[in-house]
């Protein structure tokens, strides 16, 4: 007995798909129960469809021209032999096709994959809103006026306040603390913000193309004669040519890393790390960061330690040391180390010359045209009646500085004011004896440094304590701990008579030196940053 | 005024050898010593003591360490371990105000009926912070570990967000040592 290669091949298929859909659980009584008719229809035609081409491809009347027979127990394809091919009846052929494709729909047309099919000719129909005004979503109703603010409650000793204020009027606290009568908060109006209603300008609904066409004409033919329009273009250009030089400019500054600041410190004691030109050119100049980045608080300095160790390290705890607080950036400063005794007399009478004689010129001669290029974009937003979008850069005394530390000399800070560049800069001097790296001297190269770079005074810690010891004398050989005590408030960066218990070493070592040098660095910068800024 | 206070204090500390090393930690391991000798009810009764007499010679709420050493001596009588333990003691008490925030002192003054006990638990609470860090930092001998310790803790800077709870600020010298003293003696009897 042969069978027919068709018949085989429409069984194979109806039994692997009806094995499948079993497998899947397409044939669930419960998916038929909810089927939709939408699907139940697309499910209908799909078969029918598909099963019909199929079916007039494969010609299931005519037999088929191969057969699988057996030749022993060997199963083999040989000619079909009209006479003796077995065939599946062309109605079974067809219906199995059918019920293949029927199944494969029942697959996949679910209710709502069937229902966005049905959806999609409406979607794409839709006009896109690039294109077309959209109509607008009904609008919430409009916010309730807002209700007046109440009038603020009157003032009311809080319970529990009697004894605080009690021990205020006696003294024995320094204020009221959280008994302080309350005041009465005025709230501030909120800022009503009045929501622009857009207006739309594409193309209506229902506009027609050549009405919408004609529309846009109008428009750009509106409110300026093409003359008037021309000849605004050409001057909105001839400004922006005027101004190209600084809008180039500016990105070089900003390609080349101009300085944002340029401050100067000039030193008549050589450079604590001299090195060679080789050395130089080897390894390179050593970043200001990794040099003040691990500063010690209050290093033990030797007789010994040349005095311009102990002035970098003065001068990057003042300026740099994070642990203190906001740090300035030190790649916008410079120490030239070498500097003549008179470096300062020489920058008041030629300022040109002797910035290039230090090297100083090409960064202060940059900083100072990029603040210059700022304020010339400013003022082409400006003209152009463009919004800012630079900050107002700061004044160029803020971003330069030129101050000058004489170590041997005596006398008293001298301030004034060099025009360089047709700029006004602020020169600033200071003498100090001597550098003594022990005792007392750091504290008084403290308070030089920070005299010159501040130009005021330290007058003692922001937060002062108001007991005063009355005068007497502790037995530190019975109580040497609480014969301590008064140094935790005699600030020796404020008063020369607190620095003589520096000068002992066994009595530096147990000094309090965190807690006031931590107040005379706050209290500087507090002085000093304001000063200052960064472009 | 101030300039004849400060000299006036540095003129005492000039006459004194009491800060060189081994002084510093003879002074704090005689402290310990005193301490613990008097048991936990005889500290307790010491510090009123020392606090009471304060209160009614010195008569401020800061009073002056001059006439601290005064009350010291009255009640230590030349017994240099207990002068040792006096000397802790009112080292804490005159820097009671400064190591308590004022916010805390006006909520103590407020909510609590004996002030200076509340003082005294605030005062405990952060020398309980300054203990863990010097179990953190070393071992060995007591009276030399807190030397050590609180010589090297004012090497660095120990700033407090406001209304830090486990945090102590920066601390001289004494006040660190005192406050150790005292908490390592009462705590350590207690376990």
């Amino acid at each position: 007995m042969t069978i027919g290669v068709k018949s085989l091949a429409i069984g194979a298929l109806a039994l692997g798909t009806l094995a499948l859909v079993i497998w899947k659980g397409v044939l669930d009584g419960e998916r038929f129960a909810h089927l939709s008719a939408a699907s139940a229809f697309a499910i209908g035609v799909f078969a029918s469809v598909a099963g019909a081409l199929v079916a007039w491809s494969a010609r299931p009347a005519v037999a088929s021209r191969l057969a699988l027979g057996r030749r022993g127990r060997r199963p083999v394809l040989e000619a079909a032999d009209a006479a003796g091919v077995r065939e599946l009846p062309v109605v079974v052929q067809r219906g199995l096709l059918v019920g293949v494709f029927g199944c494969l729909a029942l697959a996949t047309f679910t209710n709502e994959a069937t229902a966005r099919i049905a959806a999609a000719p409406a979607e794409v129909g839709k006009p896109s809103r690039a294109e077309y005004c959209q109509p607008e979503v009904a609008k919430q109703p409009a916010a309730a006026a807002p209700e007046p603010e109440p009038p603020p409650p009157p003032v009311e000793d809080e319970a529990g306040c009697a004894l605080v204020k009690r021990a205020f009027q006696l003294g024995y606290a320094k204020s009221l603390g959280s008994c302080a009568p309350k005041q009465a908060q005025v709230k501030a109006p909120e800022a009503q913000k009045a929501a622009k209603q857009e207006v739309c300008e594409r193309r209506q609904l229902d506009e027609p193309f050549t009405h919408f066409a004609w529309r846009r004409v109008g428009e750009a033919l509106a409110g300026a004669s093409p003359v008037d329009a021309t000849s605004e273009r050409v001057a909105t250009f001839q400004i922006r040519v005027d101004h190209a030089g600084d809008l180039l400019a500016d990105i070089k500054h900003a390609i080349t890393g101009t300085p944002h600041a340029s401050h100067h410190l000039w030193v008549n004691l050589p450079d604590p790390h001299p090195r060679g030109v080789v050395s130089a050119l080897v390894t390179g100049k050593e970043p200001c960061t990794a040099r003040f980045e691990h500063l010690e608080l209050w290093p033990a300095w030797m007789a010994s330690t040349p005095p311009s160790v102990v002035l970098e390290h003065a001068v990057g705890q003042l300026l740099f040391a994070t642990r203190f607080g906001t740090p300035a950036s030190c790649s916008d400063y410079t120490i030239h180390w070498g500097a003549p005794d008179d470096a300062c007399a020489q920058l008041a009478a030629n300022p040109a010359r002797f910035l290039a004689a230090s090297d100083a010129l090409e960064p202060v001669r940059g900083v100072l045209d990029r603040r210059a290029r700022q304020l010339a974009i400013r003022r082409l937003a400006d003209e152009l009646g463009h919004a800012q979008t630079l900050p107002q850069p700061p004044e160029a005394r803020a971003v330069v500085s030129l101050n000058c530390l004489v170590v041997g000399g005596t006398g008293a800070m001298v301030a004034r004011d060099v025009t360089f560049d047709g700029q006004t800069l602020a020169l600033r001097e200071v003498h100090v004896r001597a550098i003594r790296p022990s005792g007392a001297g750091p504290v008084e190269l403290y308070v030089a440094l920070g005299f010159l770079l501040s130009g005021k005074a330290y007058a003692g810690p922001a937060q002062t304590t108001v007991n005063v010891e009355p005068p007497g004398a502790v037995d530190a050989n019975a109580f040497p701990l609480l014969a301590l005590e008064p140094l935790a408030d005699a600030d020796p960066f404020a008063a020369e008579s607190a620095r003589a218990a520096l000068d002992r070493p066994e009595l530096a070592e147990v000094y309090p030196y965190e807690q006031h040098l931590f107040a005379f660095i706050d209290a500087f910068r507090r002085v000093y940053l304001p000063q200052r800024g960064r472009l | 005024m101030r300039a004849l206070v400060v000299l006036a204090c540095l003129a005492s500390l000039a006459r004194a050898d009491s800060y060189g090393r081994d002084a510093r930690v003879a002074h704090l391991g005689r402290a310990l010593a005193a301490l613990r000798a008097m048991g936990a009810d005889g500290r307790v009764a010491f510090e009123r003591q020392l606090h009471d007499a304060v209160r009614a010679r010195c008569r401020q709420a800061t009073p002056a360490t001059g006439c601290m050493s005064e009350v010291g001596r009255a009640v230590c009588g030349g017994d240099g371990g207990k002068c040792a333990a006096a000397d802790v003691v009112l080292a804490n008490e005159h820097a009671a105000s400064d190591l308590v925030d004022e916010q805390t002192r006006m909520k103590i003054v407020r909510t609590s009926s004996d002030y200076h006990a509340a003082i005294l638990r605030e005062l405990d609470a952060r020398f309980g912070l300054l203990a863990a860090e010097l179990v953190l930092a070393d071992g060995g001998d007591l009276a030399a570990g807190i030397d050590r310790f609180c010589t090297e803790r004012d090497r660095h800077v120990h700033r407090c967000e406001p209304g830090a709870k486990a945090c102590v600020t920066d601390l001289p010298w004494q006040r660190c040592a005192a406050g150790l003293v005292w908490y390592v003696v009462t705590h350590g009897e207690q376990r």
